[in-house]
């Protein structure tokens, strides 16, 4: 039966020497004074694993892009137009094809050189995961369980909150706030709850709160 | 669209003027006379100058009064210099033939390449303002109306073909960052018009003319000068703020944007003025407000001497040529919402936010790419920090692709006029922005 040993296996010093490393925790280096004159060329950190030439040119030559190669063949080249833009984010002067007029040009220039415009247009093309599960509009709420949210909210706001009413008609919190508004009363006392909470927060608090909505201003405005 | 060939009555516009206390200067050779018509005809000027000595006895002049009682008493003993001196002081902005001579005249008309058929005194003129000179032949009134209105119907062309889906209030705005006080007064500065400190006839006719609202000096020859400077309007009415509007006085109603294309100037603004509808006539003014009548002005005075052409060139070529990135004028509210009104609207299946790409989630400074998309069509990008912020910047990038969609071949109706034009094709006309 054969052995292979591979070459990353290290190498195991024999007899004397092997128990004066085992004993020692000091590095092999500071102890060559033990070794027999024969020894240092053995010494596994004089191994070369890679040429310096491979490390230091062939490794550098990078393959271009496949897209600054010319796709004709190289004896019968002519003026081609490489278009390789870097990534950026898309400047909104450029109007997606979806939204171009039936009568601009563009629509089906557009449509011709979608796979760099838009590359996901193609049918095979798998499209990116959703951020969010895409909520699907399902309208099974009737009048008389409109008009029962409705009632119940008017009736007592403390107990049929807007979290608890979209959990007992299975829908969403905004459609609740779209069919019925509380009442100004409730209104002011959750109001004067989030005042007197706002009021307890210190400086560092509130400079992040207000600093958050500065940010969510400037995403309204992409700037 | 025909052009109009304003030649024949460019010189009842721009009629010879003589002021009444001058009258005795009216002696004078032709030659000397302070007119400025360059377009009409030697008999219309002479039945002009008829006209003219005739009013100046009669006095029909509404500002003239205050004139008369300015008339100067100049001793007969006086030297000859000194006379001179004080008849200028009397005026109450430069005569017109100073501004042969005014250097700062003659440079700023080389400056803006003006031909010599735009003669020197209507540039004087144009540097005269209402404030300074409330007589109508005399100061720029007159020629900023005309100016402001062709500036407007300009921009608000241009605006319009070439972005035809821009929401109204951004539709505004850029109308104001092209021709608003603000950039006619930056205008001003950049042709290197200075103003006065104070107005008179003895100053250089190459300051802009004006009295401005921290002027300390007492008027002296303004018609209403014994009235109380604030109080703007003749008769004691308060001014009016939305002369046009229906129900002005009525200060807590909603003004919605569609009622402003309505009621209100070409910026969105109220249109300021007595309740008669007629302007105000004010004693001070700013100085935003003197250089824009100053551009304004000039244009008006282009437009009269030079004929159209040469008014839209000049349009272009100091409004027009201003870069205004209509892209960074946009503030969205709820984009989300209204992306997926748009989408309802137009037909698209309904927006969805997908991970384009995405790095660093766990770390302090992740960056998520995210792309809106209407079934397998793109609409728009974002990249932010937070999933959220990707997303409602790709909902604004989206929303912006659909707003800033400007035509290929971009023609104003203006283009047409003229006798070798192409015929006009009808250009996008968006039904308008999207309502939540």
């Amino acid at each position: 039966m054969d052995i292979i040993v591979s070459s990353s296996t290290p190498i195991r010093p024999q007899g004397a020497l092997a128990m004066i490393l085992a004993a020692s925790k000091r590095p092999i280096s500071s102890l060559l004074f033990l070794y027999p004159s024969f020894l240092p060329a053995a010494v596994p950190a004089a191994r070369r694993h890679e040429s310096s030439a491979r490390r230091t040119t062939k490794r550098l030559r990078v393959k271009p892009d496949p897209s600054f190669i010319p796709s004709t063949p190289t004896n019968q080249l002519q003026d081609n137009v490489i278009f390789n833009p870097p990534s950026s984010s898309p400047s909104p002067y450029h109007t997606p094809a979806a939204f171009l007029p039936a009568s601009d040009p563009r629509r089906s220039l557009l449509v011709r050189s979608h796979e760099h415009a838009n590359p996901y247009a193609q049918p095979n093309k798998r499209l990116p995961p959703p951020m969010q599960k895409p909520m699907e509009k399902r309208y099974h709420l009737k009048e008389d369980e409109i008009a029962e949210i409705r009632r119940l909210r008017q009736k007592d706001p403390d107990t049929w909150t807007r979290k608890k009413l979209a959990q007992q008609f299975d829908c969403s919190e905004f459609f609740v706030s779209m069919i019925c508004e509380a009442s100004k009363e409730r209104k002011q006392q959750q109001q004067m709850a989030l005042d007197d909470i706002k009021a307890r927060w210190g400086k560092r608090r509130t400079y992040a709160r207000e600093d958050r909505q500065k940010r969510r201003v400037l995403w309204q405005r992409d700037e | 669209m025909k052009a109009l060939r304003l030649l024949r009555w460019s010189g009842s516009v721009l009629s010879p003027r003589t002021r009444p206390c001058l009258v005795h200067l009216l002696q004078q050779p032709l030659s000397n006379r302070r007119f400025l018509s360059a377009a009409a005809s030697p008999l219309q000027q002479a039945i002009q100058y008829q006209d003219q000595e005739h009013d100046a006895e009669e006095d029909l002049w509404g500002s003239s009064q205050a004139h008369k009682g300015d008339d100067p008493v100049i001793p007969e003993d006086m030297p000859q210099s000194l006379q001179q001196e004080a008849r200028l002081r009397a005026l109450p902005s430069p005569p017109l033939s100073a501004a042969k001579s005014s250097a700062k005249l003659a440079a700023l008309h080389a400056r803006l390449s003006f031909s010599p058929r735009l003669p020197i005194e209507t540039l004087a003129r144009c540097l005269v303002d209402a404030t300074a000179d409330s007589n109508p032949d005399f100061n720029n009134t007159s020629l900023a109306i005309l100016g402001r209105d062709l500036y407007s119907f300009y921009t608000s062309e241009a605006i319009l073909c070439r972005y035809p889906r821009l929401p109204t209030a951004v539709v505004f705005a850029a109308m104001a960052a092209y021709i608003g006080p603000k950039t006619l007064t930056q205008i001003t500065k950049e042709w290197g018009v200075e103003l006065v400190a104070e107005p008179g006839g003895e100053v250089d006719p190459g300051y802009l003319q004006c009295r401005r609202e921290d002027s300390m000096l007492i008027r002296k020859h303004s018609p209403d000068s014994d009235t109380d400077p604030t109080s703007a309007v003749e008769e004691g009415q308060p001014p009016i703020a939305g002369a046009n509007r229906p129900n002005a006085e009525q200060k807590s109603w909603r003004r919605g944007v569609s009622s402003m294309t309505v009621y209100d100037d070409e910026f969105g603004d109220l249109v300021k003025g007595s309740a008669r509808g007629g302007r105000s006539k004010a004693a001070t003014t700013t100085v935003e407000d003197a250089c824009a009548r100053f551009v304004q002005a000039v244009m008006g005075a282009v437009y009269l001497h030079r004929g159209k052409n040469a008014a839209k060139l000049f349009f272009k070529e100091h409004i027009l040529s201003r870069h205004l990135n209509v892209g960074k004028m946009f503030e969205f509210k709820q984009p989300t919402r209204d992306l997926s009104r748009l989408c309802a609207r137009e037909g698209f299946e309904s927006p969805v936010a997908r991970i384009l790409s995405e790095t660093g989630r766990a770390t302090r400074h992740p960056v998520f790419v995210v792309g809106v998309f209407a079934g397998r069509e793109k609409l728009g990008e974002g990249a932010g920090s937070s999933l959220n912020e990707a997303r409602i910047r790709a909902a604004v990038g989206a929303l912006k692709g659909w707003y800033l969609y400007s035509p290929l071949e971009v023609r104003v109706p203006s283009d047409v006029e003229g006798a070798n034009a192409r015929p006009w094709k009808p250009v996008l006309v968006d039904i308008g922005e999207i309502i939540v």
